[in-house]
């Protein structure tokens, strides 16, 4: 059964040296006949359906949009990148990129931020391990967020600065983390998104305040996001 | 910023993979959200590694590769894989042709109710036109789970789509006998 479900609609697969026997068979069986050349007509039938997706009219060009924002990588091996920074303070599994910062900061998008954070993210690893009382206090969290963190983690040259990583799960809720760097990115909010960008099973948002860049990354949609930020009293827009 | 000719090949790729990879990418996550992220995902990857490809011819494939395997990356966070309990035997091959054209949105709701595996599985038949052993392959898994999984998958598969058929049927007579009313 398992050699007629492996044939593809409308193919010469039945021809193949390893279907000999099924094709002994279905020469010698006018019911497996039968029953092959049906399975034959309802794979075609699924298969032609399985392309009917209407595809959104604007995606190209937003597509296009996105990845014409999208900063080149500096062509640098993960061996050495990770090789020349100090890791093991991060025990939440970040993966630190090592850039040659220019003299102002390095220009990165919002996007990329967002990215990044993402990227870095990883909630099945262990949580970040010391304890708050020892973060330091350049590295405030923001009065954006509700939460105030449990434990935290240093960051080394992590898009374009160091700061500090905060774990901000509470027992039951998804996992946060909260990176805090000194360095600025041109065009971001003051505060954070109250729709964040998600992706990946993870919603996200990236913001400037009192001259340190801000990224919390939640484990979930836009409502166990927005279970860690102070949201505007009032209706939401 | 990327130079304006590697812009050009960029746009080119889009335009002629856009449609399909997003497709592919809604039949595997059901969602439009997630079949947009996951297409954002596909191309900024492409981008990314577009030097290394040597070969334009096999886009396409790789791709749909990059979707997949990004697909389930995340599924493998999230949950464990189930199987499906299907009895693989003649009963379960169609003993007649489909009685109507399959309908897309039947379809979707038929494929969220498979094991993310096991979606992956038929997609990449159905939708790719791959063999089982090309399936094999790209999945680095046996031929024999491959088909084991893939003769699960279609019959219930099928299943769900006849049993939609079904409550379908049961509607008909009633809406017949309320337009007859009114």
């Amino acid at each position: 059964m398992m050699a007629l479900e492996a044939c593809r609609p409308g193919s010469q697969d039945i021809d193949d040296p390893s279907f000999a026997f099924l094709a002994s068979r279905i020469a010698a069986d006018a019911g497996l006949a039968e029953r092959y050349e049906c399975l034959q007509q309802h794979d075609a039938s699924i298969a032609a359906a399985f392309h009917d997706v209407p595809v959104p009219e604007d995606l190209a060009d937003r597509l296009v949009v996105r990845l014409a924002a999208e900063k080149p990588r500096p062509r640098i091996s993960r061996r050495r990148l990770l090789a020349g920074v100090g890791l093991s303070a991060v025990a939440a599994g970040l993966l630190a990129a090592v850039w040659l910062g220019e003299p102002n900061g390095p220009a990165f998008s919002e996007q990329y931020v967002l990215d990044e954070a993402i990227r870095s993210f990883d909630p099945s690893r262990a949580a970040l391990t010391r304890p708050l009382a020892d973060a330091p206090d350049r590295y405030p969290v923001s009065n954006a967020v509700l939460q105030a963190g449990r434990t935290w983690g240093a960051l080394r040259s992590f898009l374009g600065g160091d700061g500090v990583a905060y774990d901000l799960s509470g027992t039951g809720q998804s996992r946060a983390i909260l990176y805090v760097v000194a360095t600025s990115v041109d065009g971001l909010r003051s505060s954070p998104a109250l729709q964040p960008f998600t992706t990946a099973g993870c919603s996200a948002s990236a913001w400037q305040e009192n001259g340190l860049l801000y990224v919390l990354v939640v484990q979930g949609g836009p409502a166990e996001y927005q279970r860690y930020i102070r949201l505007p009293s009032g209706p939401i827009a | 910023m990327v130079d304006a000719p590697f812009k050009a090949e960029i746009a080119k790729l889009v335009a002629e993979h856009h449609q399909s990879v997003y497709q592919y990418a809604y039949r595997l996550t059901g969602s439009v959200q997630d079949a947009e992220d996951l297409t954002q995902h596909a191309f900024l990857t492409a981008q990314a590694q577009f030097g290394k490809l040597r070969d334009l011819g096999c886009v396409r494939s790789w791709l749909f590769a990059i979707l997949r395997n990004r697909f389930l990356k995340d599924k493998q966070r999230r949950r464990p894989v189930a199987a499906i309990d299907v009895q693989l035997d003649i009963d379960a091959i169609p003993s007649e042709p489909p009685a109507e054209v399959v309908d897309q949105e039947r379809l979707q709701e038929a494929l969220n109710c498979l094991p993310d595996a096991s979606r992956v599985v038929v997609v990449m038949f159905y939708f790719e036109g791959c063999s089982y052993r090309q399936i094999a392959d790209a999945l680095g898994l046996p031929i024999g789970t491959v088909m084991s999984r893939l003769a699960r998958a279609k019959a219930c598969l099928r299943s769900a789509l006849s049993e939609t058929e079904r409550k379908d049927e049961a509607w008909r007579p009633r809406a017949r006998f309320e337009s007859i009313t009114k």
